[in-house]
C-alpha cells in the first residue's frame, strides 16, 4: 500500500511545522510504499500530493488555543474548527471533500496538528522547534499503524 | 483531481471577471466542455460545488454543454 506523509505549510515562522516535520522525515529510513511529500496551499497543492496514495497521513500548523509544541492527533470532522496560523483548516478539509467528490480520496486520511505560537517571526519559535522531532516520531507510528491495519485486512479477506 | 483543479481556476477566472464588472455574486456559469478536451463533464460538475464554496460563486448554477473541439471555455456567467 502507498501511505503519503504530507507536510502543509509555508516557510513563515509556525506554519513552517508541518514542512519541518515532513523534511525530517525524509532525511530518515521509511517503511516500504511511503512517500513524504509537502504543499504550501491546501488547494490545490495537496490534490496533487494525495495522487496515488492508499493512505495518507497529514501534518499541518494548528491554532487551537492549547500550549505551544503541543502535538494533536485529529479526525477528519475536526478539521473545520482547526485555525491554523494561514487557516489550512478548512482548506484541508475542502481539498479532502474534492477528493472524495472525485472518488479520488485515499481511503484512510490521519491528521497530525502542531499547536502554532501565537508570536511569528520568520523561524519557528522554540516551542515547536522543541515538538518536531516528536512529532515526526508520532507520524511514523501512524503510518505503522495504517500499514498493520492494512495488512490485517488483506489476511481477514 | 485534475477536474477539481481546471475547476479551481475556472472560478479564479469567473471571480476576477465578476470583480471587475462590480458584481458581488456569481449565480450561474456556463461552460462549453470540448468533447476530446479531456476533461469528464461528471466530475467538473461534482468539484464545482466544492471549488465554489466561500467564493462569489458559491450555490451558483453549473451549466455545462458539451461541443466539440478541444477546448474547455467559461462561455457566460450570470452575475448580479
Amino acid at each position: 500500500m502507498r501511505v503519503h506523509v504530507i507536510g502543509i505549510g509555508t516557510a513563515h515562522a509556525d506554519d513552517a511545522a508541518g514542512l519541518a516535520v515532513a523534511a525530517l522525515l525524509a532525511s530518515r529510513p521509511l517503511p516500504d510504499g511511503v512517500l513524504v511529500k509537502t504543499c504550501m496551499r491546501p488547494l490545490p497543492d495537496l490534490l496533487d500530493a494525495l495522487e496515488g496514495a492508499d493512505a495518507a497521513v497529514l501534518i499541518d500548523a494548528a491554532r487551537t488555543g492549547g500550549v505551544p509544541g503541543a502535538i494533536h492527533r485529529l479526525a477528519q470532522g475536526d478539521l473545520a474548527c482547526l485555525r491554523s496560523p494561514s487557516s489550512h483548516g478548512l482548506g484541508v478539509a475542502q481539498a479532502l471533500a474534492l477528493a472524495a467528490a472525485l472518488g479520488r480520496a485515499p481511503a484512510r486520511v490521519e491528521l497530525l496538528a502542531i499547536e502554532a505560537s501565537k508570536t511569528g517571526c520568520d523561524a519557528l519559535s522554540p516551542a515547536v522547534a522543541a515538538s518536531i522531532a516528536g512529532a515526526a516520531d508520532a507520524a511514523l507510528r501512524i503510518v505503522r499503524e495504517v500499514q498493520a491495519r492494512h495488512d490485517a485486512e488483506l489476511r481477514d479477506a | 483531481m485534475h477536474e477539481a483543479k481546471l475547476c479551481l481556476s475556472l472560478l479564479d477566472l469567473a471571480e476576477r471577471r465578476a470583480a471587475e464588472a462590480g458584481a458581488a455574486r456569481i449565480v450561474a456559469v456556463r461552460l462549453d466542455v470540448g468533447e476530446w478536451s479531456g476533461v469528464v463533464p461528471e466530475a467538473l460538475a461534482a468539484a464545482f460545488p466544492l471549488c465554489a464554496a466561500g467564493t462569489r460563486a458559491d450555490g451558483a448554477a453549473l451549466r455545462i454543454e458539451r461541443v466539440a473541439g478541444t477546448d474547455l471555455v467559461l462561455r457566460e456567467m450570470e452575475v448580479e
